[in-house]
């Protein structure tokens, strides 16, 4: 309830959440493909911050 | 002072050992200096800062990835390619007109996205062999694709190092696009002669350029669009569609400046999310997830080297270090700062542009307060992007040479060609800095 809340405080909020999720998808596609494994330490390092702002965490 | 001395030198040295002699990502590079950073402060307990640091730039993180979405649509609906088709189509018997169409085609996504990258990797690879077919020797034509995607990355609308530098001193990205246009307009015209004295030079200058534009613009792409695998159709877009997307973008960024608060400000990502499915419906039928892979994957180095930045940024202020470069800075005499950035910028930003204007841009911005921070700041970008093309990595020749054949000699050549005007680069952005209240003045 409280995410709902906060997800839905301006009308842009929830566009960027959408754009945060899409972004999370194509970055987590984009690890399960790469093979060398500095390209997946990358991606996840990428995906910490994008997965906690879509959560609303932080 | 020596524990910070200390932990200072051993970040470095990690930063150099992972991104210089391992030859791993910047990104790992920072984020590994950010690790034993707070391993030698004895703060390895407080790994909470590293996630802290991990969005000290996830603005910029969300312009750079919905900048390269964007590009990746205009990319794959041909539109990159049909406008550069139709600028070389009426501009190939006029050397100096299809240089200075080729610069701002070269620069608009780098000026978009605010990375070099973008623009070396997409209009970059169509200009090229334009130019070629134009007359121009490779090396020359790579050489001015290299300076283009740096200008366009100090360019604005989007100044990617300004934001790291201004977000260090608490200063908002407001008031930049005058300075920014000085530092790069000036560089973009001159670049432009030069390549127009060597179409001159090749007497090659005819209608043949072109007529062969289009061709040469769809060679370069080889013979399936990047990152989809959609083979090209090569047939051209009628009408004046393809410059829909282009024309909402610059009405809805330059409306919401000119309207104050009329109009509410969506955002620059926002912005470009709206242009990149409107490019959707703008030219060949694209497949919109190809379009957003393809951009997230342009985008995925970047994005990992902000991160790191933020990570190393963020350890740099805990153990001290960061406050101990600052007040070194600010005891240096004012006349050799000037000298100092001249030399730091552009050698840290052989490793990262966006990681020399945290690390060195700030703190001689601090050194440097009084100086007309605006134009200061404007200067020092064109400073830490300048990196982009220096050795080791030379990131934005190296990609320009794997698009070509003969990738590895193309990129020595290319390095060759741009001492001259990588130097001359470097002076420009010295004399602005140093007279950085003159120029401020003079802008009002």
């Amino acid at each position: 309830m409280a995410y709902l809340k906060l997800a839905t405080a301006s009308w842009l909020t929830p566009i960027y959440l959408l754009m945060v999720a899409i972004t999370v998808v194509a970055v987590v596609a984009n690890v399960l493909k790469q093979r060398k494994l500095s390209a997946q330490i990358v991606g996840g390092m990428v995906l910490v911050p994008l997965v906690l702002r879509l959560l609303l965490v932080k | 002072m020596w524990p910070q001395i200390i932990a200072f030198v051993c970040m470095i040295g990690t930063f150099l050992l992972v991104a210089a002699v391992l030859r791993q990502p910047a990104a790992l590079a920072t984020a590994s200096a950010a690790v034993v950073g707070l391993l030698v402060s004895g703060s390895l307990g407080q790994p909470y800062h590293l996630v802290e640091g991990a969005f000290g730039y996830f603005d910029v993180l969300l312009i750079i990835v919905s900048a390269m979405v964007f590009m990746a649509a205009l990319e794959s609906a041909g539109i990159l390619e049909e406008i550069s088709a139709r600028m070389t189509q009426s501009l190939g018997g006029r050397p100096l007109p299809l240089a200075l169409a080729s610069m701002l085609l070269v620069m608009a996504p780098g000026m978009l996205t605010g990375s070099s990258t973008a623009a070396a990797m997409t209009t970059g690879r169509f200009v090229l062999p334009v130019l070629v077919e134009a007359g121009v020797p490779l090396a020359r034509a790579g050489a001015f694709v290299a300076i283009g995607s740096i200008i366009g990355m100090v360019a604005p609308p989007v100044n990617v190092p300004v934001m790291i530098i201004g977000s260090g001193i608490d200063m908002p990205y407001v008031g930049f696009d005058l300075p920014l246009l000085f530092v790069a307009v000036p560089a973009a015209i001159i670049a432009s002669l030069w390549l127009a004295a060597s179409i001159r030079r090749s007497g090659k200058a005819t209608a043949a350029a072109g007529r062969g534009a289009a061709r040469a613009a769809t060679a370069a792409r080889g013979a399936t669009a990047p990152g989809t695998g959609e083979p090209l159709r090569g047939e051209r877009i009628p009408g004046a569609k393809v410059y829909v997307p282009i024309v909402a973008l610059l009405i809805m960024m330059f409306g919401t400046r000119v309207a104050g608060r009329a109009i509410p400000d969506p955002g620059i990502p926002f912005m470009f999310a709206v242009c990149a499915v409107l490019a959707m419906f703008c030219g060949r039928p694209v497949k919109p997830w190809s379009a957003v892979q393809r951009g997230v994957d342009l985008a995925l180095p970047v994005m990992g080297v902000l991160v790191g930045a933020g990570m190393f940024v963020q350890v740099m202020t805990v153990t001290g270090v960061r406050g101990f470069l600052v007040v070194s800075a600010l005891d240096i005499t004012r006349s050799w700062v000037f000298v100092v950035a001249l030399i730091a910028l552009p050698v840290f930003g052989a490793i990262s542009a966006y990681a020399s204007s945290s690390v060195m841009g700030v703190p001689i911005l601090l050194a440097l307060l009084g100086n007309n921070e605006v134009v200061t700041a404007a200067a020092l970008s064109l400073l830490a992007a300048l990196g982009d093309m220096l050795p080791p990595i030379a990131l934005v020749p190296s990609l320009i040479a794997q698009s070509v054949e003969g990738g590895k000699d193309t990129r020595g050549a290319i390095l060759k060609q741009l001492v001259v005007p990588g130097v001359l680069l470097a002076l420009w952005a010295f004399v602005v800095l140093r007279w950085a209240p003159a120029i401020g003045k003079m802008l009002g």
